[in-house]
């Protein structure tokens, strides 16, 4: 009898153990179920699953959050390279980005930003896209996007993953594609998006579907194919150098499409993100951000209306606007944090009409067909800049007439060794007579004080050209690998690849040609002279 | 236990003994404990030489008679040593027993809340009881056990009352969580910090984020409520419980009614907190100049200590009853207890109630018994302390420039503002790392709730004499708050212009329910079976809410309202999240035991968990112990056993991983997967792996004895992120990877070299040595290693590397020559070594060493804990920017020494003469992205952690008895501290920011007074 009880007792239990576990675990899919964050089918009405991945990676050409994020991305990169800011900040003892020892911590955030928040969002949207026919417009304007986040990054780093994104070697590796391959992918991409977009630009009818998830022109198509035209044409214009007959022929198509390029400033490329703008916060709540000592000499001595539009007088120098010298020794944040701010800003602005006619004036100086002269363009962009930024006719008559004011001396009222005489002697006013180097020191350097605060664009540019003349660092701390003089040439690699896809990047340093580091010249960056 | 033991054999003897007693002259008195200085009942009185005797009753009290030709007493009772007490003409003897040492049958409690005999068991555990827990009164009664366990680590939050513990058995084994389960009274316990630090800055980067220590839910049980604490340290240990005591178990149990008893305990204690180790400052040396921040100025300011006065005195009063009452049938236990305390840092408030009730009950002549019980606890916090560079009054409170009035600021700190209309911060820098501390303490308040209530029903059917079913169901609910109100004109960084509002809400819930069939038979006199065999399921659910009102503003200053945020094109953070997770179990237990002398101990589980969905696992343990002083007898070993086992035990991933998410960000909308599994794998449960060789030795009758474990661990398939390939559109892949094993030696030793009628002296080592290698992590972890806490812009990171140690502290270091001399440059500026951060320690301790005393005289008891830990270094963020700000002592020390006297030399190896600059020195090594080696120290250190001086007041009074009185002491003084803060305060108690200092307050001593009384 006692030993029934302990059998039944024992098969009692293992009957509700099984009881549960069949009846239960039935739900573990559901118990496993995020109820707050979607899976990829919940997301399918209003195309939010097409559309939303694009608007992500809009918010993150420039990322608008966290502020912290883009600092990383572009404030301490190229917006210091460009000479347009600098900051007050000695972050890590002084020796940081600012003095060439790049902080790798900081710098791996450009590239994983664009990868996580640009290229993934973009290949989600296009693979969900591609499952209708006609979604074929988010495709479009999809690839548009993705040369404007991604030619940004190639040109901090040189090469790029990109043709083989999503697709694994054998090993498991991604290749990265050599800038001159990748610049042939950009216009590739920038060409299909146009043709793809065309027919809906040219037939009214068509829905806007994209508008909902479209920052910038709230799903106009035709300002899309004008904005792609337009970065086709800086792109044409950045391989000017080391590629010269295939930067004629983009140029020349970008400028020949019907549609033609970005022209007035309603159209200028200004992402609405709905949020304040990072420099902002980063200039304001942080402290973080000043004017740069280049642009007080330029702007400075050219006595340049935009200057007021750009900058706030210092506190240091009450009623005078003062710029830090980039790279120089910062023994505290308070020497420098009263020194000029910016003013506060509204849109994130990635490209202007402004810079469009400089690109056409420089297309011109090389002799190619862009419906007009260097010296039209050239006074063209400096009009719409003023334009822009709301300054009246008669300044800008008087401003391009002028050939005396040059750049000026910068000097440092903390430290007067961060004195130096102006780099540059340049002029405003066009001169016929001057060489091509010249005239195209002048279209670089009004071209430069136009695209503030792009200082990614200005950065690249200056690579480039070598213009506008600037002021080189003070302190070097990158151990001999980037030259003083010649200035900071790229960012390495981040360390992350180096791990996760060590074959891949280890053929991206034999497309580069020199040792991964910041003193080795990216692809279009040839030395030597312009022409 | 030892009740019911007390009982049994008070009926023996009282049957035994009534028919042979002679009415001569009478003696009585009472017999007490030394444990618990309470009346033991059934204790054996007999006259020495004789039969003649008789047994104490219910109080301990006893009245015999005596022959003329009596000499002494003897007393005798099962736990306790025996004594002989002459009587030279006394008609009162009033006795006091202590008990045996680690009584040679001491029951100990084991997992699923099964009792078992010590002896028996094939793993280590290690039992405290109440006193221990009390003598000395921790509000947070798990940082009650620091020292007292071998292989315990324990390390407190800064936030002081309210703020949760890290405690971690056996070394670091995880890289997601260490924490070991809890359970009371055979439950689990849903233990859970609804937020931790996660940056140096104290939120989760460098955003102006809130970071706070939320506290747990374990820290807030009232210590009068727990009868005893036993620490299941290993695997083999916490074997049925399989997944979720990975990282070992505590067993918490809790006091109920007894029966034949009624009394009510009242116990008081109060305690008075004084800061100490504050960071040595400097006020002789001046601001720099007008306006700025440092002070690296002129010598002489001659500037008033304003750090020491700006804390205050804490204080702790902690006032507990108990009702107990019980019959044979039915037993009752109620409690209520309070907790009040004032901090040291100003503002700060704390509030505890707790209600505890336990009925327990049997029904049909003891076949059915059934316990209920419901524990009921609020808590309320003003402005807990915080820690990290944000929001905490200790940095500018430090960095204040020297020279400038401080009281100036105390008083106006904030000023009315005509351009706004409202009352403005006033202070000397607008700097995100520092604010007017009065500003913070009035104007950025935080406000902390805690509710938990649960429920537990428990029904045990005793089918036969041997076999038993037992169902137990829990139903656990909590419920925190926390509340921070900026005002505007708080620091930009910090606050939008308006003010800034965060709430953020988080309920824990469990549902809890098992089935356990008890078997235990003996077979002949040889053989005896012991089985358990059950099923369990348990579901937790840890939902949050959270609102934080930065990046969008307020409508409408200093109104503080979810409604008041401003939702128009704003940032502002809204989430709401959900971890949810059930386990289910089948589980069983085999003990074999063969003539008291070795004893087979086989256990499985088989978990499956809803993280896992597709997978079941099972892991077995094996253990075997053998009783060499059944099998051999020893004269001068009166008990030696050895033990051996072996465990696996897995244990599941994150909920939800397994399915590729996007997630919503409320500021800016929807994000695309970051996270996929590593292409061609799957998930699976992280498996460990233990083994446990162990001895127990007593000698000179218990008065030496010896309990050594050796183990080693090793956990395989962790659950980690790696970084993914950027190609693959992933930023990172999880993958089960990497292999952590810890090895280490503990030991208890117990020595009782004095004792005698009226004097015992006992004093106990405790010693912990753990050694953890990570064996191998993924192969794709950049550099191989894997971030606890990533560095950001600061330079302090955690992080684990193959063949490195958890939790190595990473830190930008000097560069050397090839003297070892630092290099400066042409200005005598240290260099860095490079821009990456390099190892510089591991906070962990080489071993750990508690001394514990215990002196009894009469009525007088005096015990004292000395805790030691050794080797391992930490980080002080806090003396880095102070240095960089000139503040320190060290930098006024330097300035009068005429520089830094440190070995350097240039770039090109010629050495530097003489001394180094002071103020390009420290402007260069200090802050928190400076050369952090610099301030990273020794670790060691000891201290006097717990002390108390008790006495017995002797009552006359029928109702009143067992009246204590003592003086009380906690963390009194160091008796060698190499860091200049306290190594046992950590920033989180997380697996994050692990030995480093971030402004955490300082640490207090605490002393003061306790009461406990006793009514019938």
């Amino acid at each position: 009898m006692k030993n029934y009880k302990y059998i039944l007792s024992l098969a009692l239990i293992f009957i509700a153990g099984g009881m549960i576990f069949q009846s239960c675990t039935k739900n573990y899919e559901d118990i496993n179920t995020d109820p707050y964050n979607p899976v990829e089918a919940d997301l399918r009405a209003d195309f939010v699953v097409i559309g939303e991945p694009i608007k992500e990676a809009q918010m993150n050409f420039y990322t608008f959050n966290p502020v912290w994020v883009m600092q990383l991305q572009q404030n301490l990169i190229g917006d210091v390279y460009s000479g347009y800011m600098m900051p007050p900040t000695p972050f890590a003892g002084n020796v940081n980005n600012m003095t060439y020892a790049l902080v790798n911590g900081w710098n791996g955030f450009p590239w994983s930003v664009a990868y996580s928040s640009v290229m993934n969002p973009l290949a989600k949207s296009a693979k969900n896209a591609s499952v209708d026919p006609n979604y074929v417009n988010f495709i479009g304007w999809g690839k548009i996007c993705r040369v404007e986040g991604m030619h940004r990054v190639s040109d901090i780093y040189g090469p790029l993953v990109y043709s083989q994104f999503g697709i694994p070697a054998a090993d498991g590796s991604f290749a990265y594609d050599c800038q001159g391959d990748l610049y042939n992918e950009f216009f590739a991409d920038l060409a299909e998006g146009i043709d793809i977009l065309t027919p809906y630009a040219n037939d009214e009818s068509l829905p806007k579907v994209f508008k909902n998830f479209d920052l910038v022109y709230g799903g106009d198509y035709v300002k899309w194919i004008k904005f792609a035209n337009s970065l086709r044409l800086r792109l044409a214009i950045r391989i000017s150098n080391i590629d010269p007959a295939k930067a004629k022929t983009e140029a020349e198509a970008a400028v020949g499409n019907s549609f033609g390029l970005l022209t007035s400033n309603e159209e200028n490329f200004m992402v609405n993100g709905k949020l304040s703008h990072p420099l902002n916060t980063i200039n304001n709540a942080w402290n973080d951000v000043r004017m740069g000592a280049s642009m007080e000499s330029i702007l400075g001595g050219f006595q340049d209306p935009r200057e007021a539009a750009y900058f706030q007088t210092s506190e240091i120098e009450p009623g005078v606007f003062k710029g830090i010298r980039a790279g120089i020794d910062i023994k505290a944040k308070s020497d420098y944090q009263p020194f000029s701010k910016l003013v506060d800003l509204d849109l994130v602005q990635l490209m202007t009409c402004s810079e469009v006619a400089f690109l056409k004036a420089e297309g011109a100086l090389r002799g190619w067909d862009m419906g007009g002269t260097a010296q039209e363009f050239y006074e063209e962009g400096i009009r719409l800049s003023f334009e822009q930024h709301g300054i009246s006719a008669g300044d800008y008559s008087e401003y391009i007439a002028n050939d005396v004011l040059t750049p000026m001396a910068y000097t440092d009222p903390v430290s007067d060794i961060n004195n130096i005489d102006a780099a540059s002697a340049v002029t405003i006013k066009w001169n016929d007579a001057d060489d091509n180097e010249l005239k195209l020191e002048k279209i670089i350097t009004q071209k430069w004080i136009a695209m503030f605060p792009d200082g990614q664009e200005a950065w690249s540019e200056f690579r480039r050209t070598g213009y506008p003349k600037q002021f080189p660092v003070m302190e070097n701390n990158s151990g001999g690998t980037i030259s003083t003089d010649d200035f900071i040439k790229r960012i390495n690699f981040v360390d992350g690849e180096y791990n996760a896809n060590p074959v891949g990047v280890q053929g991206a340093v034999q497309c580069l040609g020199g040792p991964d580091n910041g003193g080795t010249n990216l692809w279009w960056d040839v030395d030597g002279g312009n022409f | 236990m030892l009740m019911k033991n007390k009982l049994l054999i008070a009926f023996v003897l009282f049957f035994s003994i009534i028919g042979n007693t002679f009415a001569q002259s009478t003696i009585s008195g009472v017999v007490i404990g030394a444990d618990d200085g309470q009346g033991i009942p059934g204790v054996n009185v007999v006259v020495e030489g004789t039969t003649q005797g008789t047994i104490t009753d219910m109080d301990g009290n006893y009245s015999l008679s005596t022959a003329d030709n009596a000499t002494a007493l003897v007393f005798t009772f099962v736990g306790y040593d025996a004594k002989t007490v002459a009587l030279d003409g006394k008609v009162t003897i009033n006795v006091t027993l202590s008990p045996t040492l680690t009584a040679l049958n001491e029951i100990v409690v084991t997992a699923m809340g099964i009792s078992r005999e010590k002896k028996s068991l094939a793993y280590s555990t290690q039992q405290v009881d109440n006193e221990e827990l009390t003598t000395v009164k921790n509000p947070n009664v798990i940082n009650s056990l620091s020292g007292k366990v071998a292989g315990l680590q324990i390390n407190r939050s800064a936030s002081g009352l309210g703020g949760s513990t890290r405690v971690v058995l056996r070394g670091n084994k995880s890289t997601r969580n260490n924490q070991p389960l809890y359970v009371i009274d055979g439950i689990p316990l849903l233990n859970y910090s609804p937020d931790q630090p996660a940056s140096v800055w104290g939120g989760s980067n460098a955003d102006g984020s809130i970071g706070r220590d939320g506290g747990d839910i374990i820290s807030s049980l009232n210590p009068d409520d727990i009868e005893s604490i036993s620490v299941l340290k290993g695997a083999s240990a916490a074997a049925l419980y399989g997944s979720q005591a990975a990282n070992g178990a505590i067993m918490i149990t809790t006091k109920k009614g007894k029966a034949g008893s009624a009394k009510i305990t009242y116990s008081s204690t109060y305690t008075y907190d004084k800061v100490a180790g504050v960071p040595e400052m400097q006020y002789d040396y001046g601001q720099t100049s007008d306006g700025s921040v440092d002070s690296w100025g002129d010598k002489g300011v001659n500037a008033p200590d304003h750090v020491s006065d700006f804390f205050q005195s804490g204080a702790t009063f902690i006032n507990s009853i108990s009702f107990s009452a019980g019959t044979e049938k039915a037993q009752t236990y109620i409690s209520y207890a309070n907790t009040h305390s004032k901090g040291v840092m100003p503002t700060s408030k704390f509030d505890r109630h707790n209600i505890d009730i336990k009925e327990s009950a049997n029904f049909f002549d003891g076949k059915l018994e059934m316990t209920a019980h419901v524990n009921y606890v609020h808590e309320k916090g003003e402005n807990r302390p915080g820690t990290g560079l944000y929001f905490n009054p200790l940095t500018g409170l430090y960095f204040f420039p020297r020279g400038l009035n401080f009281n100036d600021y105390k008083e106006n700190f904030e000023v009315f503002d005509p351009s706004r209309n409202l009352m403005a911060q006033n202070w000397i820098a607008d700097n995100d790392n520092q604010q007017n501390p009065y500003w913070i303490l009035n104007r950025n308040q935080n406000f902390d709730k805690k509710d938990r209530i649960f429920a537990n029903v428990l029904l045990k059917y005793n089918i036969t004499k041997d076999l038993n079913l037992m169902v137990r169901g829990n139903m656990d609910k909590s419920f925190s708050i926390f509340d921070q109100q900026l005002y505007a004109t708080t620091q930009g960084t910090l606050a939008e212009s308006n003010g800034r509002y965060v709430r953020s809400n988080t309920n824990g819930t469990q549902l809890y329910g098992d089935l356990l069939l008890n078997y235990n038979k003996y077979f002949g006199e040889d053989f005896n079976l012991t089985v358990n065999a059950g099923t369990s399921i348990r579901d937790t659910k840890i939902y949050n809410e959270f609102f934080d009102s930065k990046g969008a503003n307020l409508r409408y200053a200093n109104i503080f309202s979810l409604q008041n945020i401003n939702q128009v094109d704003a940032a502002f953070n809204i989430y709401q999240s959900l971890s949810r997770r059930q386990l289910q179990s089948v589980f069983a237990n085999a003990q074999l035991g063969y003539k008291s002398m070795l004893y087979l101990d086989v256990t499985g589980r088989n978990d499956w968990s809803s993280t896992l969905p597709d997978k079941s696992y099972f892991y077995p343990s094996v253990g075997l112990s053998a009783i060499i002083s059944e099998m051999v007898e020893v004269d001068w070993m009166n008990f030696g056993k050895v033990r051996l086992s072996y465990a696996m035990v897995g244990n599941d991933v994150n909920p939800y991983v397994v399915n590729e998410r996007y997630n919503i960000n409320s500021a800016t909308g929807l994000q695309a997967p970051k996270y996929g599994i590593l292409p061609g794998t799957e998930l699976k449960p992280e498996l460990s792996k233990s083994m446990e060789l162990g001895f127990d030795f007593r000698f000179l009758q218990s008065r030496l004895n010896l309990d050594l474990s050796l183990y080693k661990t090793s956990t395989e398939n962790q659950f980690i992120q790696i970084g993914a390939p950027m190609g693959s559109g992933y930023t990172h892949y999880l993958v089960n990877a990497g292999i952590i094993e810890n090895q280490g030696v503990e030991a208890v030793l117990e020595v009782v070299p004095v004792r005698n009628n009226n004097f015992e002296y006992s004093f106990s080592f405790v010693y912990t040595k753990n050694t953890n290698t990570v064996k191998e992590l993924h192969e794709s972890l950049p550099n191989g290693e894997f971030y606890l806490t990533e560095a950001g812009v600061n330079n302090y990171a955690m992080l684990i590397r193959e063949g490195g140690s958890f939790g190595d502290i990473y830190g930008k270091k000097f560069l050397r020559g090839a003297s070892g001399r630092i290099v400066v440059d042409a200005d005598g500026k240290p260099l860095p070594d490079g821009n990456d951060l390099k190892y510089v320690g591991n906070p962990n301790p080489d071993f750990m060493l508690g001394f514990n005393n215990n002196f009894t005289y009469g009525r007088l008891n005096f015990r004292f804990l000395i805790d030691g830990r050794f080797g391992g270094q930490v980080m002080s963020i806090t003396e880095a920017q102070n240095d960089l700000l000139g503040v320190s002592k060290a930098t006024a020390d330097a300035r009068d020494a005429g520089g830094v006297n440190i070995e350097a030399e240039y770039q090109d190896g010629t050495p530097v003469s003489g001394l180094l600059d002071a103020t390009t020195f420290y402007t260069t090594v200090g802050g928190r992205a400076g050369i952090t080696e610099y301030y990273t120290y020794d670790a060691t250190n000891i201290r006097l952690r717990e002390l108390s001086l008790g006495y017995s007041v002797p009552l006359k009074s029928k109702s009143f008895s067992n009246m204590k009185v003592s003086f009380v002491a906690r963390n009194l003084f160091f008796f060698m501290n190499n860091a200049p803060f306290d190594p046992d305060i950590s920033m989180s108690t997380g697996t994050a920011l692990q030995g480093v200092d971030t402004f955490s307050l300082p640490s207090t001593r605490s002393f003061g007074l306790s009461l406990i009384f006793t009514i019938k």
